[in-house]
């Protein structure tokens, strides 16, 4: 019953919002009523979901002024085949509930009939994938490494699906990333690690595809006493671990909060690494800005920044003009899932671009697998990619430069996986003030 | 292994306060607040503001935070949470369900999904060396603190007229009010009471980690399992609840760090199974 009350919500907002369209419509051109009806049938809706509200709000946080901007820049819709569509974005938010993301998808597809479903968020992509897979609708997703989107699916890497598409940077971005900065510095090659007990963590730290190969063959030492349960409020256990053998460097997969509350046991409990590296808590500015100086130097995985250099296939700005086209707008600081999600509509309004015929599943489904394009985090390739189904998304490293004033600012310091992004800092060896 | 064990101690006591207002509405007030949670994070935000707007010290924004709070706990009972006294345990779990809603998304359009914290200032890394290991010098103060929260709530309670008769008016409000006790007046008191105190909780929240508008029921949690270890209607032992949950979580973490907040758990599910009542519960009183 929960599950069908905001269904029945949206209905009854959306029947309202068309009956009162259809109303004008009638009022403004009765004479020539059959036009409206035209009009319609040259429509093409998208149906996005996001976590806009729940624990993964901060990756949709830019949602309303992106979802905006596109709706303005397709205002005169967009032309297939010298035939013009408007074009209809319907936003859904999941709450960062899976279940959510399940019926907001069915939706979307039996109630608004639409010819592509987007969607973003670690948690409920996957819910959507299987949905439009079963539905025979064309999809595109992203914000979660490949990995941990395709086999939990049943898929592999050879096959793929049908309908189902996804882009993002995978597990062996992030390690060959870390691995090159860390190696560019003079340490003890001692790493502490600590990642989290769900599915990226065990992921980050398997056996097989994860960090601790990688670092016994990059010659590094790994000292790890195991996943740790997000949420956790005392980690007493590993910092004294990690400061008892004399840990250089840090590393892990934290949610912002955690991150915090380690990073201030750590600071109580004496360890000092020289170096920290720490996926996921420190993408945002807001989970710097709780730590204030004490972040400064910290280092991170890269995805996006307002440096650059490519360019929005739809409304032409330049990743500087959109992130301050962002803080303009809402006077907040740019984050990095806004290229991310900027270039997940550009993807899909691309595809209904260069379909054979935008209406037909199929035609939209194999326009996305022929795919190859430019977006705001550099070239999207589904066409030539190793992986079905997959698009792969560069990354590089950054690290956080904080002063005094509480002012920071992310620079990009390692660039080999992602030689188009140009290195703003040099990667220097000092954590606070 | 002491390390851990102080530190489990440390956490403990956060737990206990978070627990700290329930104990009040639960145990002594009879009536479950579910947005409690919710409250504290709100009292967070308050306090945020005030280190925003004034540019002092968290702990400096605690007078001000719990004067606000026990206001907004005052006109909450006095308005809203009265009318389902007498009622049975429903309505007021359905309005503090409902209202644990509200609160969150109208925390979330206000201050947006963002995590925050509020900054300690030089006694966040500030520690104190104990031979082999140090441990934190905020944490200590904030165990000291909770003490203190804990010795005051108690005296209220226990031994002022006041405290008999919010007691009084949670066993049987026709009767207390026979007697003279002007239950509503009483009943909003104790509610201002428990959300002031649930600031210091959500001070000491913001300066040991982060907060964000969705973080409240997990606090809850907490809270609760504090409350029910140390025994519905016993102060002390919602503040010994709090660091049984701690300890037990320390002890799990030396074992393997997926199993810290297990422990914790398991440890409340014997005392359900063993000590139905809870460690301290008492039949009469406090």
């Amino acid at each position: 019953m929960t599950n069908k009350l905001p269904g029945s919500s949206l209905i009854s907002r959306r029947t309202l919002l068309g009956s009162a369209a259809i109303g004008a419509a009638g009022v403004a051109a009765s004479s020539s009523f059959p036009m409206p009806a035209l009009a319609q049938s040259a429509k093409l809706k998208v149906g996005y979901i996001s976590p806009v509200t729940g624990l993964f709000a901060t990756f949709a946080e830019a949602d309303p002024f992106l979802l905006k901007q596109i709706r303005t820049a397709l205002n005169d819709g967009i032309v297939n085949n010298g035939k013009r569509y408007e074009v209809d974005i319907i936003d859904v938010d999941d709450q960062t509930n899976p279940d959510r993301s399940t019926s907001a998808t069915q939706q979307l597809i039996n109630s608004d009939e639409v010819n592509i479903v987007l969607a973003q968020g670690a948690l409920g992509i996957k819910n959507v994938s299987a949905q439009c897979e079963f539905a025979g609708v064309p999809s595109i997703t992203t914000m979660d490494p490949w990995q941990g989107w395709l086999f939990p699916q049943g898929g592999t890497p050879e096959t793929g699906f049908q309908y189902a598409n996804h882009f993002f940077w995978g597990i062996e971005d992030i390690i060959s990333t870390y691995v090159g900065m860390w190696s560019s510095l003079e340490t003890n090659k001692k790493i502490g690690s600590c990642f989290t007990n769900d599915p990226p963590g065990q992921t980050f730290f398997s056996d097989t595809i994860g960090f601790p190969p990688a670092l016994r063959d990059a010659g590094f030492e790994m000292v790890d006493v195991g996943l740790f349960e997000p949420g956790s409020n005392d980690f007493s256990r590993q910092i004294a671990a990690f400061r008892d053998s004399g840990c250089d460097i840090m590393t892990g997969l934290f949610d912002p909060p955690d991150w915090v509350v380690f990073w201030r046991q750590a600071m109580q409990a004496g360890f000092k690494p020289k170096v920290v590296t720490v996926a996921k808590a420190l993408l945002f500015p807001a989970g710097v800005q709780s730590l204030g100086i004490e972040a400064n130097g910290m280092s991170t995985e890269v995805w996006w920044t307002p440096s650059y250099p490519f360019r929005s296939s739809i409304t032409g700005q330049s990743c500087a003009e959109l992130a301050s086209a962002y803080e303009a707008e809402t006077g907040k600081r740019w984050t990095q899932p806004i290229g991310v999600v900027h270039a997940l509509l550009e993807a899909g309004i691309n595809a209904l671009r260069t379909a054979d015929d935008p209406t037909d599943p199929d035609s939209v489904a194999d326009a996305i697998k022929n795919m190859t394009l430019d977006t705001v985090v550099g070239t999207l390739d589904w066409a030539n990619s190793p992986i079905k189904s997959v698009a792969k998304m560069a990354i590089a490293g950054g690290q956080w430069h904080v002063d005094p004033n509480g002012n920071f600012d992310l620079d990009v310091v390692y660039n080999k996986e992602m030689p188009d992004v140009p290195v703003t800092a040099p990667f220097q060896m000092k954590i606070g003030a | 292994m002491i390390e851990l064990l102080l530190n489990g101690l440390f956490v403990g006591a956060l737990y206990s306060l978070f627990g700290l207002g329930l104990a009040v509405t639960f145990g002594l007030m009879q009536q479950i607040n579910l947005a409690h949670g919710d409250m504290i994070v709100l009292s967070a935000y308050l306090a945020w503001l005030a280190t925003q707007a004034l540019g002092i010290n968290p702990l400096f924004s605690l007078p001000f935070v719990a004067l606000l709070m026990f206001a907004f706990g005052y006109a909450l009972q006095r308005v809203v949470l009265n009318r389902t006294i007498g009622r049975g345990p429903m309505p007021t779990l359905l309005v503090t369900f409902g209202l644990s809603i509200v609160l969150q998304n109208m925390m979330q359009i206000g201050f947006s999904a963002d995590t925050r914290s509020l900054q300690p200032g030089s006694i966040g890394s500030a520690a104190l060396p104990l031979g082999s290991f140090s441990i934190g010098v905020m944490p200590l103060f904030f165990f000291l603190f909770a003490c203190l929260a804990f010795a005051c709530t108690w005296l209220v309670f226990a031994k002022t007229s006041f405290g008999r008769a919010v007691r009084a008016t949670s066993d049987d409000h026709r009767t207390a009010r026979l007697m003279g006790i002007e239950t509503g007046h009483i009943f909003s008191l104790a509610l201002a009471i428990s959300l002031s105190v649930s600031a210091i909780a959500a001070i000491f929240l913001g300066m040991r980690s982060t907060f964000a508008p969705a973080a409240g029921p997990e606090r809850m949690l907490f809270a609760f399992e504090a409350v029910i270890l140390g025994g519905l209607g016993s102060i002390w032992g919602t503040f010994f609840g709090g660091l049984a949950l701690g300890l037990a979580q320390a002890i799990g973490l030396a074992i393997a760090p997926t199993f810290g907040p297990l422990a914790g758990h398991l440890v409340f599910l014997a005392v359900l199974l063993f000590r139905p009542a809870g460690m301290f519960a008492r039949r009469n009183g406090l």
